[in-house]
């Protein structure tokens, strides 16, 4: 978010979320101005540089975005307080099923919700289901809250990504891309419900893995779990390299999997199960 | 024009692509036009003969990477070629080899690190590029140890004037040369699109020998560093402000007729100028200067935010300016 307009016309900012600085420099970025207005987060190069200055890290608050424009436009133009997103359109990998650009976390999850709504046209279920893409969960799952409360659902699933693997990562922490979503296992979660996601993807052949969450999960869970008289929850994910950057990679495969997984279980739904989540 | 030549993928030692899009809008040029061993683009505009002969040059390489190994996860480990900074290649897009296969520079998440991680930049050979193979052979069937790679963005107008793109270092060179060229000015003189300079300038050294010029003017894209947490005594220069005379750089120490010249051109033709307010970095005037007998050289470049990242930026009027100044700087001469 633009926090100070600087001399020259460029431009001072704070992050809206959790962002790591050094994926930033370099990075081109949309200013939401009063109109879409391109620009690049500077990075000083390498001919005017210190070997001590190479070694360090650029901190947020020495960063800055410039907008390619004269002083006088981007005073026109751009005010305090106007969001910045990183720019990047996704696009396909040459082998697999794979895709890479911004924001996959979470838009790779509404994308599955939007693939489950079509499935289900197509299959006999007894549940209603709602479809929520919530708002604020980078900021402490606000809209989690307040929808949660809204919906009073029977049982709630929550599709986000997870870590995706990679070297130099802690493998507790990290899945594999295009084996399947993952099952998250751990207090956050509804165990019966949890079980139940798992024998439907072993039924249906689904690939999936198991993701052992000890606490808090980050994600949308946390706050459906503990809405009004408490809900039971499940969370399914998408595993993801490169959270939070400009260049975030999934499996579509993963998605598509996801996405069945959550059409077969709700098909499967009836008022039986709903009693047996009491027995826990 | 300029979007389209800082397009192409043109890394140090692969600048085929570009030297063939030259040679086709050279095309009236064709029999006045050779190419050498190294890759070099030689071409001879007008007639008459002067003296002194001058040749003016510009490079059409562009800073990138290379394929150095795969790993069994299919991931590729990578070197700079040419100076880069490898905290700009974080979570950045790259394009690999001929084909320009699509790969990312991924980085561990920020959730996954431990306190006070985010202090240190991420160490060069702990970055790799994944195109989303599974394994090394799925890569090895795709991608070649030896492949060039380049930065992944497409030149765009920003407005008032200005351009983001990655190459312009040193394609804005190449354009002004190439309008001086195809534009109708009766001048005479010999364009050098050189090779390599970013590896060490070794393109114009045999360029510069071929030709053998008695003045030479390298016509290069330097540094600008306008912008914030920089002071103003070390702006090297600025946007807007006209091409950048050098004083000197790390290789070349630049005659004082030489650089008044192209200051008397410059004020003759109502040419906004601007000196190079920094003398580190180099050029191919260095090795231009020191070929064969010595040959009298000057450089003079065009202005540009961030360059050797992924998005560089560059104001169009100083192009401009730049063009009307060599103009008239060779119009004096001859």
């Amino acid at each position: 978010m633009v926090t100070k307009l600087e001399e020259g016309g460029f431009l001072r900012f704070t992050p809206v979320g959790t962002i790591d600085p050094r994926t930033l420099p370099g990075q081109a970025v949309e200013i939401h101005g009063k109109k879409k207005l391109r620009g690049v987060i500077g990075a000083a190069p390498p001919h005017l540089l210190s070997a001590k200055e190479r070694k360090e890290t650029v901190p947020l608050d020495k960063l800055f975005i410039d907008p390619g424009l004269n002083e006088d436009s981007v005073k026109a133009l751009v005010s305090i307080g106007d969001y910045v997103s990183l720019e990047q359109k996704p696009l396909k990998l040459k082998e697999g099923n794979i895709i890479s650009g911004k924001a996959l976390d979470n838009r790779a999850g509404v994308t599955a919700l939007v693939f489950c709504a079509e499935e289900l046209n197509a299959l006999r279920h007894q549940a209603d289901v709602c479809f929520v893409a919530s708002l604020q969960e980078e900021v402490g799952l606000r809209g989690a809250m307040t929808n949660a409360y809204n919906l009073e659902p029977d049982l709630a699933i929550i599709i986000d990504v997870t870590h995706g693997d990679g070297p130099g990562l802690d493998d507790r922490s990290v899945f594999k891309i295009g084996a399947g979503p993952a099952i998250a296992i751990g207090p956050n979660l509804h165990p019966v419900l949890t079980r139940r996601l798992e024998e439907i993807a072993k039924e249906r052949f689904l690939p999936h893995q198991k993701e052992p969450i000890p606490g808090h999960s980050g994600t949308d869970a946390w706050a459906f779990q503990v809405s009004r008289e408490g809900i039971p929850t499940a969370l399914l994910s998408i595993p993801l390299r490169y959270m939070h950057t400009a260049v975030e990679l999934i499996s579509l495969d993963d998605l598509l999997a996801l996405s069945k997984l959550i059409s077969y279980f709700a098909g499967s739904l009836d008022r039986l199960f709903l009693e047996e989540l009491k027995n826990c | 024009m300029l979007a389209e030549l800082s397009d192409l993928r043109g890394v140090s030692g692969d600048e085929g692509i570009v030297r063939r899009l030259l040679v086709e809008k050279l095309d009236q040029f064709q029999s006045k036009t050779a190419v050498d061993t190294m890759g070099n683009l030689l071409v001879r505009k007008g007639s008459k003969s002067i003296n002194p002969r001058i040749m003016l040059s510009a490079h059409m390489d562009e800073v990138g990477l290379m394929v150095m190994s795969i790993h069994d996860s299919g991931l590729l480990k990578f070197k700079p070629v040419g100076g880069i900074d490898r905290r700009v290649l974080v979570a950045k897009r790259v394009r690999i080899g001929a084909e320009g296969l699509p790969g990312v520079i991924g980085s561990k998440p920020v959730h996954l690190q431990k306190e006070g991680e985010q202090k240190k930049p991420f160490d060069e050979e702990k970055l790799f590029i994944d195109a989303g193979f599974k394994n090394r052979s799925e890569a090895e069937k795709n991608v070649q140890i030896g492949d060039y790679v380049t930065f992944d963005s497409s030149c765009v107008e920003l407005g008032d004037g200005f351009y983001r793109g990655k190459a312009f270092d040193d394609r804005a060179g190449c354009q002004i040369l190439l309008e001086l060229l195809l534009e109708n000015n009766g001048l005479v003189f010999d364009a050098a699109f050189t090779v390599q300079e970013e590896v060490g300038a070794r393109g114009a050294a045999v360029a510069a020998y071929t030709l053998q010029p008695q003045v030479a003017l390298a016509v290069e894209t330097t540094a600008a560093a306008d912008t914030p947490e920089t002071e103003k005594e070390s702006i090297s220069t600025a946007l807007g402000a006209g091409p950048a005379i050098s004083f000197m750089d790390r290789t070349i120490m630049v005659s004082r007729d030489m650089r008044e010249g192209l200051v008397e051109a410059a004020e003759t033709a109502g040419v906004p100028y601007q000196f190079r307010r920094f003398t580190g970095a180099g050029t191919e005037a260095g090795i231009i200067a020191l070929t064969r007998d010595g040959i009298k050289t000057g450089v003079v470049a065009v202005p540009c935010r961030y360059i050797h990242s992924p998005h560089s930026i560059l104001q169009e009027k100083d192009i401009r300016a730049t063009v009307n100044l060599i103009r008239a700087w060779l119009e004096r001469r001859q």
